[in-house]
């Protein structure tokens, strides 16, 4: 039950927060904060049975008939994630009370991110995979609203977009692998999914999955979206963008291990999008002057190795996943807070500009220095232990790989450096006079976040014991030791190498910047295919929806008449039934009267004598109806045409006149018309000669009174028998009426306008 | 528009049968011809008959609410009268039977769908009249004030 008020206390706190704002000012957020820890108590309560591999499940049914419900799952892995989501989640809100401070968006972001913060919590912790793919959305609309939050901005707004477009296309290709999921297995569950590398629909499941996660984590060819999404508030880009959601990819991938590892292109794949996504932080990273980018670069490249270890897919290579996973939440979210607090202090994030704040900002340089330690990787830090265990994965699969893994620990070590040194110890000292520490709202986080990065690494067999080899445990691999300390191994030999390489492209930073072969810029390929679209989209709305009412009309008309007289060819035989019946005078004059006054329309030289026409055409009707014994539809038909004719001839005025041009025929809307004609007149023989009709209306006359309490069967039938059929048809009549109120207000808006013109 | 004293004694008596013979179509539906689409046709002539004798501004007022309000709660008594049996489905009907003392009356829930249709009816078809009829006054206020 504890599992419930994981969902429920963030989303009560998310929905007062606004009201909660306005009341209690910045200190709102700490009080959230406060919660947030509740919830890390809760997390670390559920920790326990979920090792015994038997973790609390909380099911209830939502839409049982779509396999829709509400099915969470606290399992190992699942909690692992949470933990780190609701602690780096504390520390955000409690960052954010002093960051965003007395903003009046405040409210409103500290409501989204809690929103955000239950999606994530949704994403790890759900079995139903329909659940999943609901929280994998929930992520991406609340992340799009976070990182436009200052919608003035309109940097901001573009990266917003671009960041809901990729991972919109992410989330169709989550729900296309879920649906096939749960058609190829009958399940819907992620703890009961089978291996499925020998289902026909494996491939397909693959390429989507594969999708999802490579938009959500930042993948390449996907991975320009992360940097743009840098123009959110600092604690967003720490909490969204390098702690939680982009790891949900990473999640993701993680989870479908079990599923999916053994199809063939499980480890090609991910390893070489990974090893994509690597190269291009590396060939990146050199040019970056801006701390968040800097950062935003290295995330992607953590995220990369994160996917490759999946890929490699190896239990030692799940368990350095795992590790990393931490690691790197925990330095890169203190890195960005510290960022943050860099650009409170000076309003400035340009290291070619920044320096000289060690001073001033002792304890952000401190938290600086305690998660660059672990970043670059030295003893006795988390990052360390990850590090080893990388190194150890790539050079057990191919040596190639464990270059590119060293260089790219050299572009970390180049970022942490800049992120940590440049800053604080910079040469330029003139922003620096104005600078200021952080508020303790903000250091206390920071601090704590960061040293995590060591505690942790300090007390490595309790976390081994509690956290780690339960979370590789449920992912369904053998946990393996790890240790601070291997002893001096070709692996510590390597990373020595690739972080003294790391130093030195630091110090020598200008040379390297100068000879790295610069990248595309992903925004502008970004743009092209943006444009392209559009102008696509607009090129084919301006051909299906060319404004043009008659050939709106035409392509309908055609469009049906083709349907009906195709099915009747191929489906029926294609022979006209003879139905001998005995035509009356009454029938054969209305026949007269329709067909003369059809005429008579069609060759009218005025509006008003052609509108005379159709209503006779439609008393014609009326008089079909009454021979035929159908008084109710007479009335209706009756009254029909003449409210008909009457809005006619009030619309007529508008009309432009028609009487000077002469009267020529056009061959288009000829045969449109004889198609019409012809087609119809099929219709109703076909109609007639089944008698299932007649079945129909024999029952409808049986069952009238006695069901339901009518003479008049046609109204039994249009307000009892098929009542669901009225209700469309006059909601239907209802927004044909409030198209025309539209249409005719712009109308009217247009003329008012030019008369004031 | 030149007012008229025929017109107006006329329109007055007009209207009123108008909405009563309206009633009486709703009413009788069931069990002879009528029903709510046909009386609120009927219904929606009279505002017609006020648009075109006295411009928009008459029919509106004899509407008294706007169409809109019409068609919404139209629409409304419509997906009302469905959900009185809604554990069997939505739509089923239910009836029941007032004695009079000297006669019975029944009524069911099919009786206010109908009343629902015929409110919708009347919204719609007044909305159509008043819409194109106030778009024309503006044309013609147009053309007034090009001439001037």
């Amino acid at each position: 039950m504890s599992l419930a008020f994981l969902f429920i206390i963030p989303l009560i706190l998310a929905l007062i927060s606004p009201f909660a704002f306005r009341q209690l000012g910045a200190d709102w957020s700490k009080w959230v904060s406060a919660f947030v820890l509740v919830l890390v108590g809760i997390i670390i309560s559920l920790l326990e049975q979920a090792s015994t591999g038997y973790p609390q499940v909380l099911h209830f049914e939502w839409i049982p008939q779509l396999g829709l419900n509400v099915t969470l799952r606290a399992d190992s892995f699942g909690l692992y994630m949470a933990l780190i989501i609701t602690t780096i989640g504390a520390g955000i809100f409690s960052y954010s009370s002093g960051y965003l401070g007395n903003d009046p968006r405040t409210g409103s972001i500290t409501g989204w991110l809690l929103l955000f913060m239950l999606s994530m919590l949704g994403i790890v912790l759900a079995d139903n995979i329909v659940l999943l793919f609901v929280s994998w959305e929930l992520t991406s609309i609340s992340s799009y609203i976070l990182i436009g939050s200052n919608h003035q901005d309109p940097a901001a707004r573009a990266g917003a977009k671009t960041a809901l477009l990729v991972t919109a296309i992410g989330g169709l290709a989550l729900l296309g692998a879920v649906v096939l999921l749960g058609l190829a297995t009958g399940n819907w569950n992620l703890s009961e999914l089978p291996p499925l590398h020998d289902h026909p629909w494996a491939t397909a499941i693959f390429i989507l999955i594969c999708l999802a996660a490579f938009t959500k984590s930042a993948q390449w060819p996907f991975c320009f979206w992360l940097p743009g999404a840098m123009a959110a508030p600092t604690p967003i880009s720490a909490y969204l963008h390098s702690a939680t959601m982009v790891k949900a990819g990473v999640f993701l991938l993680a989870r479908m291990h079990p599923v999916l590892s053994e199809h063939a292109a499980w480890t090609p794949t991910l390893v070489a999008i990974s090893s994509a996504t690597m190269l291009v932080v590396i060939l990146a990273v050199p040019k970056m002057t801006d701390l968040k980018a800097l950062l935003a670069y290295s995330t992607l490249g953590a995220l990369a190795i994160l996917v490759c270890m999946i890929g490699i897919g190896t239990p030692y290579a799940l368990n350095a996943m795992v590790v990393f996973l931490l690691a790197h939440a925990c330095y890169k979210a203190a890195l960005f807070l510290v960022a943050g607090s860099i650009d409170h202090a000076v309003n400035n994030r340009d290291i070619n500009v920044l320096g000289g704040l060690a001073q001033k900002m002792p304890f952000t340089m401190v938290t600086a220095g305690i998660a660059g330690f672990s970043m670059i990787g030295l003893p006795p830090a988390l990052g360390f232990v990850a590090k080893e265990m990388l190194l150890e994965t790539g050079l057990s699969y191919a040596p190639w790989l464990a270059g590119l893994i060293i260089v790219l620990i050299m572009a970390f070590v180049l970022v942490a450096c800049c992120v940590v040194l440049i800053p604080f110890f910079g040469k330029n000292k003139q922003l620096a006079v104005k600078a200021h520490e952080s508020p303790w709202a903000m250091l206390i986080p920071m601090l704590l976040i960061s040293s995590f990065g060591i505690i942790l690494a300090l007390g490595l067999t309790p976390l081994e014991q509690y956290l780690i080899a339960p979370a590789v445990a449920s992912l369904g691999v053998d946990s393996i030791d790890i240790g601070l300390w291997h002893g001096f191994t070709a692996y510590l030999a390597l990373s020595t190498v690739a972080v003294l390489a790391g130093f030195l492209a630091y110090y020598q930073r200008h040379i390297v910047r100068k000879w790295t072969p610069g990248l595309p810029n992903g925004n502008h390929i970004h743009d092209l295919i943006w444009t392209v679209l559009i102008g696509f989209a607009r090129a084919l709305t301006r051909i299906i929806q060319n404004g043009s009412l008659t050939s709106y009309l035409g392509t309908i008309i055609v469009v049906s008449c083709v349907l009906i007289l195709h099915s009747w060819i191929y489906v029926d035989a294609p022979m006209i039934p003879s139905i001998v019946q005995k035509v009356s005078l009454a029938e054969l004059s209305a026949g007269i009267l329709i067909m003369v006054s059809s005429l008579a329309t069609a060759f009218a030289r005025k509006r008003l004598p052609a509108i005379a026409g159709l209503g006779s055409m439609g008393m014609g009707m009326t008089l079909f109806f009454i021979v035929s014994q159908a008084p109710d539809l007479a009335l209706t038909q009756f009254l029909v045409e003449i409210l008909s004719i009457v809005l006619l001839v009030v619309t007529f005025r508008h009309l432009p006149d028609f009487s000077a041009q002469p009267i020529k025929i056009q061959t288009g809307r000829l045969i449109i018309a004889m198609l019409t004609g012809v087609t119809m007149t099929v219709l109703t023989l076909v109609a007639l000669s089944t008698d299932y009709a007649e079945r129909v209306s024999h029952w409808y006359g049986l069952n009238a009174l006695k069901q339901g309490h009518g003479y008049n069967v046609v109204n039994v039938i249009l307000v009892d028998f098929r009542a669901l059929d009225t209700l469309g048809e006059i909601t239907v009549l209802g927004i044909a009426a409030l198209g025309v109120g539209v249409l005719i207000g712009s109308l009217k808006q247009i003329k008012t306008k030019k008369v004031r013109l | 528009m030149n007012s008229s004293p025929i017109l107006d004694t006329t329109l007055r008596w007009l209207i009123v049968l108008l909405a009563m013979v309206s009633f009486f179509l709703l009413l009788r539906g069931h069990n002879e011809p009528g029903g709510g689409f046909s009386a609120g046709l009927l219904a929606a002539s009279a505002i017609i008959i006020m648009t075109i004798a006295y411009r928009a501004d008459a029919g509106r007022k004899l509407l008294y609410f706007h169409p809109l309000s019409y068609i919404s709660v139209g629409l409304i008594v419509a997906v009302i009268a469905g959900i009185f049996n809604l554990d069997v489905a939505f739509m089923r009907s239910i009836w029941i039977t007032i004695p009079l003392g000297f006669s019975t009356v029944k009524f069911g829930s099919p009786l206010l769908f109908d009343l629902g249709v015929y409110i919708l009816v009347l919204g719609v078809v007044s909305l159509f009249v008043l819409e194109i009829e106030s778009a024309q006054n503006i044309s013609e206020d147009d053309e007034k004030k090009e001439e001037l």
